[in-house]
């Protein structure tokens, strides 16, 4: 982690309403300096919602914004000191690539050579050297994009704030621009907020991810942990696949239990306050299902119902009973893969099913 | 029906040819009562004399022309028309633009109210809307009355047949166009342009000046040279408000062409002030394009 241990962020107890509507519902947050930080969750969630109370473009109902630990509730956005990016790049369509970027130096008094000198570094920055005298129109979206990048960061803002920056920029730009961002913020170390829906770049950028629903944080933590460890149904079926499905659990014993779902009976490992008797929500991921063609004692006996060539893997999909198994594998290593209509094995690695917490049933 | 299904088809051609028809009756239009009655008025104006019975056509001639340039008092009553136009364009957008800004701003009943207060002149016929001004503005009228009674001030007051009182009236009449338009060219800008200035750290009155006024300029633009080219053209608020008192080139028009029956020299009048209204509107524009750089860049 690059993160220090200062706050560059903090809400305390936010709650914002529009219209009746709570958009935010007692929301607290920390963010360390030097972090790169992701609200993600589905629209109406409230993740732009925050960007803009720390941008200052809206003020909270209740609770207190801190920036750099000072109350910030007040602070009009010009005094904030901060980079914006925003979803649709707001560039200033009557201004060069170059004055665009200027814009904020200009404000702040700088010299001409200043000007001319961190211009053009911030156009070295973000790879697009030899573009100042263009116009926004001009330039493709993913050039645009790059100048609202260096127009935002030109200013040493120590807090960036990303709008949805790529979801307006077509598949293969926005990887390219997923790893762009990386890079550059690891080499300014500038705290980042990312605001998006996709849990891809969340997973891809983040230091950590806050997955948000309903004007609440469901889950913060670092992405390995978010994806691994989801502690709810709504957190691990947002972020990547998930088989889910709910089981009784038949017996616990010491560090494992053992769960029945259907026919079958399989074993989960740290149980943390379960017992015997309760039904319990599970999840594993697709690619965490095992595939075998014999069977041993610890595997189930299952059906495949359909196999889709992904190129690199198989998508397959498992009947189990009644119920179905999302799989990725690749071939097994015979090298033969599995086809339609064949009978075959899984298991489930028991450290690999993840026990789900039950979804708050108010907000 | 054989022959069209063997010949081959070609889309584009036929979309062009669909858009040519369609063209095609506002080009008559234009044609029968704009272009023939124009190239009319300028056969007019070179005719030496007056036609008659006797002399339909009498010899062309630059005579009225060199008679209107060398004419002190048609040079005043033209340069009157063009200063009444010009100082009515001020008014206007200089009133315009913050109401048609406040328009943006609001919504709901509000602006609905607002914006029906604006366009209401244009409902009320020209003439009402001037005799109710020319009762405002009379000596002894209402605004008189209201002024004296506050003991603002005695004796009657000469307003009626001032040159401003002539502008201010041609602004009152022009306000909807410029306020239509101005309203457009604002909400066009994307509210994020905006905040991303807020959030460069840029104020109010530097939002205003480099973000907000650039990227109205043609609106702005629009409205001045729809407002010029109405209000140096006017004839009926200068008759009715100015009088004989502010001569403007309009009321030499109609004079010569009705009262004096002097066709030719109505004509070349006529003449010489669309050519100035057309040139300035032009010449305006073009600065105004290079000044704000427009057609190199687009709203993004």
């Amino acid at each position: 982690m690059r993160a220090g241990n200062e706050s560059i962020l903090r809400f305390e107890n936010i709650s914002k309403i529009f219209q009746g509507q709570v958009v935010l519902n007692n929301l607290s947050l920390e963010m360390r300096q030097g972090e790169f930080l992701t609200l993600l969750g589905p629209s109406g969630c409230g993740k732009t919602t925050s960007l803009n109370l720390v941008a200052g473009l809206l003020q909270p109902d209740s609770g207190t914004v801190f920036l750099r630990g000072q109350v910030a509730n007040a602070l009009p956005p010009r005094k904030r000191g901060l980079g914006l990016v925003f979803q649709s790049w707001a560039l200033f369509p009557h201004l060069n690539a170059f004055d665009n970027i200027a814009y904020g130096l200009k404000i702040r008094g700088a010299t001409e050579t200043e000007i001319r000198t961190r211009v053009m570094a911030m156009l070295d920055l973000v790879r697009l050297p030899g573009v100042e005298q263009k116009f926004p129109s001009q330039l493709s979206g993913g050039m645009q994009q790059r100048v609202a990048l260096a127009r935002a960061l030109v200013t040493r803002p120590d807090l960036l704030l990303l709008d949805e920056p790529l979801s307006n920029l077509d598949a293969s730009l926005r990887k390219e621009m997923q790893i762009e961002l990386r890079r550059i913020h690891s080499e300014l170390s500038v705290s980042t907020l990312l605001v998006t829906h996709s849990q891809e770049e969340a997973l891809i950028m983040s230091d950590r991810i806050a997955v948000m629903r309903r004007g609440r944080i469901e889950c913060i933590d670092t992405p390995s942990v978010v994806y691994n460890r989801p502690p709810n149904e709504f957190v691990c079926s947002f972020v990547g696949d998930a088989n889910i499905f709910r089981c009784e659990v038949e017996q616990v014993s010491g560090r494992e239990a053992m769960l029945k779902w259907g026919a079958i009976r399989f074993v989960i490992a740290e149980p943390s306050g379960l017992a015997g008797g309760q039904m319990l929500t599970v999840a594993i991921r697709p690619e965490n299902v095992i595939l075998h063609r014999a069977g041993t004692a610890d595997t189930h006996d299952g059906l495949v119902k359909d196999a889709i060539f992904k190129g690199s893997h198989f998508d397959y999909v498992i009947s189990v009973g009644d119920d179905q198994l999302h799989v990725i594998a690749l071939p097994p290593v015979d090298g033969v893969p599995f086809a339609q209509g064949e009978q075959i094995c899984f298991s489930l690695p028991k450290s690999r099913v993840i026990p789900l917490a039950e979804d708050r049933a108010d907000g | 029906m054989a022959d069209a299904a063997a010949r081959p088809r070609n889309p584009d051609r036929r979309r062009a040819l669909l858009s040519a028809l369609l063209l095609l009756p506002v080009c008559a239009l234009l044609l029968v009562f704009f272009l023939a009655p124009l190239i009319q008025l300028v056969n007019l104006s070179t005719f030496a004399q007056q036609p008659s019975a006797q002399n339909l056509k009498p010899p062309h001639s630059l005579a009225n022309y060199l008679n209107i340039l060398s004419d002190p008092f048609y040079l005043q009553i033209t340069a009157n028309a063009l200063l009444v136009g010009f100082w009515t364009t001020i008014a206007t957008l200089v009133i315009s633009y913050p109401v048609a800004y406040y328009i943006t701003k609001i919504s709901g009943w509000e602006r609905t109210l607002i914006s029906v207060a604006c366009l209401l002149p244009l409902f009320v016929n020209v003439i009402v809307s001037i005799l109710g001004w020319y009762i405002l503005l009379l000596p002894y009228g209402v605004i008189q009355q209201i002024l004296s009674s506050l003991g603002l001030v005695t004796g009657s007051l000469q307003w009626l047949r001032t040159m401003p009182a002539l502008v201010g009236v041609l602004t009152y009449e022009h306000i909807p166009f410029a306020v239509l338009i101005l309203v457009s060219s604002l909400q066009a800008i994307p509210q994020d342009k905006i905040n991303a200035a807020r959030l460069l750290g840029a104020g109010i009155p530097r939002i205003f000046f480099t973000l907000i006024l650039p990227l109205t300029m043609p609106g702005l633009v629009a409205s001045a040279i729809l407002v010029f080219s109405l209000s140096a053209s006017s004839y009926l608020v200068p008759i009715l408000i100015g009088a004989q008192r502010i001569k403007v080139l309009p009321l030499s028009i109609f004079s010569y062409g009705t009262e004096l029956q002097n066709w030719p020299l109505a004509a070349a009048l006529s003449i010489v002030l669309l050519i100035l209204v057309v040139a300035i509107t032009y010449l305006f524009a073009r600065t105004m394009n290079r000044i704000t750089r427009r057609g190199e860049w687009e709203m993004v």
